[in-house]
């Protein structure tokens, strides 16, 4: 109690003297208005954890926003249910000068169902302000205070809240009582005008003037450049489950015994079924493989959150007899299956993302927005994604590979990684042959085949309908007006992870005749004209979440009464971002022969390397822009 | 009894021609249909769907029941979203409409049975997810390819004058809907079939002891294929096949009669009579002062109305709602600053009259809202004002930050509007003034070097909808963004010196000019250079790509771009041929292409003229749009060779 007074004291003290200036945006640093669409003038967020099971949150806000596009970065919003509680909400607004003009209390707050796109049902609110400003800019003040009994996630202190919004002040004060040890973790807090304050029981941030920045492409993701402090208690709680955990092996143990333990029953005939459809498999994959078909077959994807449900599967049973799950349910489905037939498999936790992002292995902690499974073999680990009814066993290019993730044993959590896959795995091969005619129109027969993460880009395909194939195949050889597929043949291989094109098309007007000549640009089938933006003074740094491969062999064949004026020479371009060669050669009179092999890599590259980069592919657009003349004989 | 006789007649001959569509009774042939037979590519269909709306009396009175009963099969796994039903419900308070009676299964074959599964009570979720409205959602037990659901639920609804469209055309092909809405003869509305399939409803009559007469309208159709989305289409519901009601009279012999509005005049008449229009809109207390002084010095007309509409753009912002009625009025509205569609609109319309112009509401339905198919009150859902002097007809609608006087949002550009005249008594349907060419002019200087590199100055100017498209899209952008999306828009030029005007206005044009440079201005082979002279300026897609069309092309406004480009050559070169020139139309004076290459004085000049006459292009017209565009494309990048001389 006494704490909670000299906070009270030191909150009304620090509000009182310095906060009305706040309100009027005429008092906006220069150096913050730039690139910004918004600024965050204070953000005071209090947290007290007054025990492993009480947290109370408070937030005291002031936003000034610039334009339209900075009505986003208000915030003014709590979620939640049946564990959090809204103990009281405000908001007031002010115009340009500073003037109040409109309080909204909590039942003037819009309340509405917190489920997204993908989710059929969730118990989760949200209370947020909704209001239609009349001029720019304006003033948002927002306070709100909630009290929860789940404190397995503690707020961070995340002084920058996205791109285009800058930070006059953000202060974080974090109370605890005794009975909790509380740990850290500190990113990206170099550059910053910071102060920090530690007490027994309590912990202070207080960062002032940052910048807003602007999103760059090809950048590492928001969450790996922005400064931020991470916390978490040793014993917390959640949806009413107690625990204590700060090393990753406790932390997998008391995921798997109160989450994931008591989830796997199946009926007496479903593991009758399972054996029956094993029984004469040779070896723990091969029985792995007909239970992740079986599995494919049966469920599908459907996302269910209610309470714990959130954070716990759904029985397996349960699975067994809807049919469906969200990825909890069907990794946890799919683990007792293989359980019933003797495989073992381990529940995993991660993130999920085009990009890969790791579990924070040095922060043990509540983390992930997925579940996977993970069946040791000796041939290394194997990762399964159980909510895709598609994709091959044990393939995971594209959106889980690659990371470090929390596996879940009985015995205990560990930090693993999963498979990365390298450029060269990223491959995809085109062979073809261009026919050309003397009316400059092209008709081709390529056969495109994809493996690795290229093989991810493409397999979706498989089930398009010939109306939308026509339509993708149009976009992506955009570069030729007037195309036209003759044949069309695709091949999913799911045994070997490849994925086979085989495609016919013509064009008219390819080729552009000009007086006796005719202007050919020899790659029709693969050409690359991405240029990556120009940014006249890169401020983020480069990263390449993935490399991929291609080659390419290509016949072409010239058209009655043309031959070549001169062949062109090889081109080969080097560059830490990866290599080109271009090399045509003249098999016979008629017959031009194309190899291409385009190779890029991953990697960190500083800002510096940026104009590289862009350099890099620009070479590559030109080259496979490159054109030769016909003459006529 | 006679009807029911028929009736039963007529169902039974389609038992036994073909289906059964009782509900439970799904059959051995449907689980192992690989196809349907409407699309052989869809991943599920409707294998059969009816909708029975009806009245009903129970204690409070009479409501509107409707019964759903759905079969879907599922082919494949692209299919399995059709496994899940929501359920809209409008129900403010708690007091509105309600579902019952969910009775679902999932059908399967298994080992040569039919295996039936129920769906689970506890796995039907209500939700709120606004003030007014809530949610049923489900999704079905056990589905797998080849899969049938089955499931039937009733909606019961207070508001009986009100019955919502029955849409009978989806997303996926539908092998049989049967729809049929029952009324009271004394509670009478009117049906409109809508779509681009042509389909009749039957009518006939029959007896309910509550209700005595009852109308019965039937709808029944096979095979309707899926409605699938196109590239420039104004709203695809005006396309979907549907029937649509309108209240038009309520008698109750010897008690009542009331008559709605059944022709567009009645319509206009309806909505002036109410209290907004007839009442409201003549109250100018809260607004006098402020305009007496806005308008001193004010000497035409013309200057009073393009202050006034300025005026009401600056004192009241929009609340992104639509309305034809106040949702502040007027007083509150300007002390709030801001307010819905008719809160901004009827201000305006008072305060012209004020200044002692003739003003009056236009009433319409914005593209969003789809086309109103028949004289209808509550299917409008806008209003703007309507201006005229002299002969000159002028248009205002002050919610859009850069609108101007003629020159509307697009969406207001939907079909024609109802005029609300009750100073003079003229209620009647109007044709918005159609918008004008939003022009664009470019004129770009160019340097070629003989390695190939090209730089120049570009100069641009946009008129009316292109000017406010090119402000809405710049507004709120930061600078340097929006060069770096410029470079991409053409052709990745590096862009230097860039200047816009007139961005914050809406009035008159916006001028863009900068400087530019491309690595890769031309091609250079064996000594020659390959030069295209419309450079990054050129179209490089056909946005048309679907062999064939069932909707009109709608462009949203006429337009006409105008290039003048010259560009300054090497020394010493020289076109190596002769340049065509080519002049292009598209029937029904729909659009035309004009493209003059030259070569004078050592510069390559190039004129080029492209123009869309019409917003929208009908659906018969578009093969010959499409073509347009190919040949268009072909003659943009066509490529003149310039050899030493």
């Amino acid at each position: 109690m006494k704490h909670l007074c000299f906070l009270a004291l030191f909150l009304v003290s620090y509000f009182s003297t310095s906060q009305d200036k706040y309100y009027s945006s005429l008092t906006i640093p220069e150096t913050l208005s730039e690139h910004a669409n918004a600024v965050i003038r204070k953000n005071d967020v209090s947290v007290s954890l007054n025990s492993p099971a009480e947290m109370v949150v408070e937030v005291h806000r002031i936003i000034t926003v610039l334009n339209k596009e900075g009505n986003t970065h208000v915030n003014a919003f709590a979620h939640y249910d049946n564990s959090i509680k809204i103990k009281s909400i405000n908001a007031s607004i002010f115009d340009a000068n500073g003037t109040q003009i409109k309080k909204i209390r909590k039942n003037d707050f819009t309340d509405v169902s917190a489920v997204d796109g993908g989710t059929l049902y969730s118990d989760s609110r949200v209370k947020f302000l909704s209001y239609t400003p009349v001029s720019y800019p304006y003033t948002v003040e927002f306070t709100c205070e909630t009290e929860t009994n789940n404190t397995a996630f503690i707020e961070s202190f995340m002084p920058l809240e996205g791109y285009y919004v800058s930070t006059e002040n953000s202060s974080y004060i974090l109370n605890y009582s005794d009975e909790i040890t509380l740990r850290k973790k500190e990113e990206n807090l170099e550059n910053l005008e910071l102060k920090t304050d530690k007490t027994a029981q309590q912990i202070v941030y207080k960062a002032t003037n940052l910048k807003a920045l602007k999103p760059e492409h090809h950048s590492p993701e928001f969450n790996e450049i922005i400064p931020r402090v991470l916390f978490a208690s040793d014993k917390f709680a959640l949806k009413g489950k107690q625990a204590e955990a700060n090393n990753w092996a406790d932390f997998g143990k008391w995921i798997y015994n109160d989450l994931v333990k008591d989830a796997s029953d199946l009926s007496p005939e479903t593991v009758a079924f399972v054996n029956n459809l094993v029984k004469d498999k040779p070896n723990d994959i091969e029985k792995a493989k007909a239970i992740y078909q079986y599995v494919q077959n049966k469920t599908r994807y459907i996302s269910v959150q209610i309470g714990i449900g959130g954070w716990k599967p759904f029985n397996a049973s349960e699975v067994d007899e809807l049919g469906y799950g969200d990825c909890k349910g069907l990794t946890n489905y799919t683990m007792s299956l293989l359980k019933a037939v003797g495989v073992e498999s381990y529940y995993t936790v991660l993130y999920a993302s085009k990009n890969q992002r790791d579990i924070d292995k040095d922060f043990v902690s509540m983390q992930g927005n997925h579940a996977i499974l993970t069946i040791p073999s000796n041939k290394g680990d194997l990762w399964l994604e159980c909510t895709s009814q598609q994709i091959p066993f044990a393939f995971i290019g594209g959106f889980i590979d690659d990371r470090d993730v929390l596996v879940v044993k009985p015995e205990g959590g560990e930090i693993k990684h999963t498979k990365k896959y390298y450029s060269s795995e990223n491959l995809q091969t085109t062979k073809g042959t261009c026919q050309l005619l003397a009316d400059g129109s092209i008709t081709a027969t390529t056969s495109v085949i994809s493996q690795g993460v290229q093989y991810n880009n493409k397999y979706w395909l498989e089930s398009e309908t010939p109306r939308d194939l026509d339509i993708h195949y149009k976009n992506r050889w955009n570069y030729i007006n007037n195309f036209t597929i003759d044949k069309l043949q695709i091949k999913n291989d799911k045994q070997n992870i490849k994925f086979e094109e085989n495609i016919s098309f013509n064009a008219a007007n390819y080729s552009k005749i000009v007086g006796n000549r005719m202007l050919l640009c020899v790659n029709a089938l693969n050409r690359s004209t991405y240029i990556p933006n120009r940014y006249s003074n890169r401020k983020l740094p480069v990263k390449i979440y993935r490399g991929y491969k291609d080659v390419d062999e290509v016949e072409i064949k010239l058209p009655q009464g043309y031959k070549i004026e001169a062949l062109p020479e090889t081109i080969n371009i080097k560059s830490q971002f990866g290599t080109y060669s271009l090399i045509i050669n003249e098999k016979d009179a008629n017959t031009l022969v194309y190899n291409r092999v385009l190779e890029t890599k991953a990697g960190e590259f500083t800002k510096e390397a940026y104009k590289d980069f862009r350099d890099f592919y620009k070479a590559i657009a030109k080259s496979d822009n490159l054109k030769i003349a016909l003459i006529k004989l | 009894m006679k009807y029911f006789n028929t009736l039963m007649l007529v169902v039974l001959c389609n038992t036994l021609a073909s289906q059964n569509y009782d509900f439970g009774k799904v059959s051995k042939e449907e689980l192992t249909e690989k196809s349907c037979s409407v699309d052989s590519t869809a991943n599920a269909a409707v294998l059969y769907e009816y909708r029975n709306t009806y009245f009903s009396m129970n204690t409070s009175g009479p409501t509107l029941q409707t019964e759903i009963h759905k079969r879907i099969k599922i082919y494949n796994k692209e299919g399995f979203d059709s496994a899940t039903e929501t359920i809209d419900l409008f129900d403010p308070r708690g007091a509105g409409e309600s579902v019952g009676k969910i009775r679902a299964y999932t059908y399967n074959l298994e080992g040569g049975k039919i295996v039936k599964t129920s769906l689970d009570k506890d796995q039907v979720f209500k939700d709120r997810v606004s003030y007014n409205y809530k949610q049923v959602k489900f999704t079905m037990p056990n589905v797998k390819e080849g899969t049938v659901i089955e499931l039937k639920y009733r909606i019961t609804s207070p508001y009986i004058w009100n019955i919502d469209e029955f849409v009978l055309q989806r997303e996926i092909p539908i092998k049989r809907i049967e729809a049929s809405l029952k009324t009271p003869e004394w509670f009478r509305f009117k049906s409109t079939s809508k779509g681009y399939l042509q389909f009749f409803p039957k009518q006939h009559l029959a007896h309910d002891p509550n209700f005595e007469t009852m109308v019965v309208n039937e709808y029944k159709l096979d095979n309707v294929s899926a409605l699938k989305e196109e590239s420039y289409v104004d709203n695809i519901n005006n396309y979907r096949a549907g029937a649509v009601f309108e209240l038009v009279s309520i008698e109750i012999p010897g008690q009542m009669y009331r008559s709605y509005a059944q022709t567009w005049g009645e319509v206009a008449r309806t909505i002036g009579s109410s209290d907004d229009y007839k009442n409201q809109l003549d109250k100018s207390n809260s607004f006098d002062e402020e305009l007496d002084e806005l308008l001193v010095g004010a000497t035409s007309d013309i200057e009073k109305m393009d202050r006034i509409f300025k005026y009401v753009k600056d004192h009241i912002k929009w609340n992104g709602i639509d309305g034809k009625s106040f949702f502040h009025g007027i007083r509150k509205a300007l002390k709030e600053k801001k307010g819905n569609t008719a809160d901004i609109n009827l201000t305006l319309v008072a305060m012209l009259r004020y200044a002692g112009l003739y003003a009056n509401p236009v009433v319409i339905s914005t593209k969003d809202n789809i086309i109103p198919f028949f004289p209808t009150v509550d299917r409008l859902n806008y209003v703007i004002a309507y201006t005229k002097i002299g002969e000159e007809k002028y248009f205002l609608d002050a919610t859009e930050e850069f609108s101007d006087i003629n020159v509307l949002p697009v969406k207001d550009y939907n079909w024609r509007g109802i005029l609300i005249d009750n100073p003079n008594s003229v209620w009647d349907e109007i044709y918005l003034k159609e918008p004008d060419l939003a022009l664009s002019n470019y004129t770009i200087n160019a340097n070629l070097n003989e390695d190939g590199t090209i730089s120049g100055n570009f100069n641009s100017e946009y008129s009316k909808h292109k000017a406010l498209e090119f402000r809405k899209n710049f507004k709120d952008k930061d600078l340097d963004d929006f060069i770096t999306i410029r470079e991409g828009r053409f052709d990745d030029i590096e862009i230097s010196e860039y200047t816009l005007e007139n961005t914050d206005s809406y009035k008159g044009n916006v001028e863009e000019k900068f400087n530019f440079y491309k690595e890769e201005g031309a091609d250079i082979i064996n000594d020659k250079i390959y030069v295209q002279p419309f450079m990054f300026l050129k179209i490089k897609e056909n946005p048309f790509k679907l062999e064939k069309r069932l909707f009109p092309v709608d462009f949203g406004y006429p337009f006409f771009n105008r290039y003048i480009v010259s560009i300054d050559i090497p020394e010493g070169y020289a076109p190596e041929t002769e340049l065509s020139p080519i002049i292009m139309k598209i029937p029904n004076n729909l659009g035309e292409f004009k493209f003059y290459p030259s070569f004078v004085g050592g510069k390559l000049r190039l004129m080029v003229n492209y123009k869309i006459n019409k917003a929208v292009v009908s659906a018969e017209n578009y093969l010959f749009l499409k073509q347009f565009f190919n040949e268009m494309i072909i003659k943009e990048n066509e490529q003149i060779v310039l050899t030493k001389t």
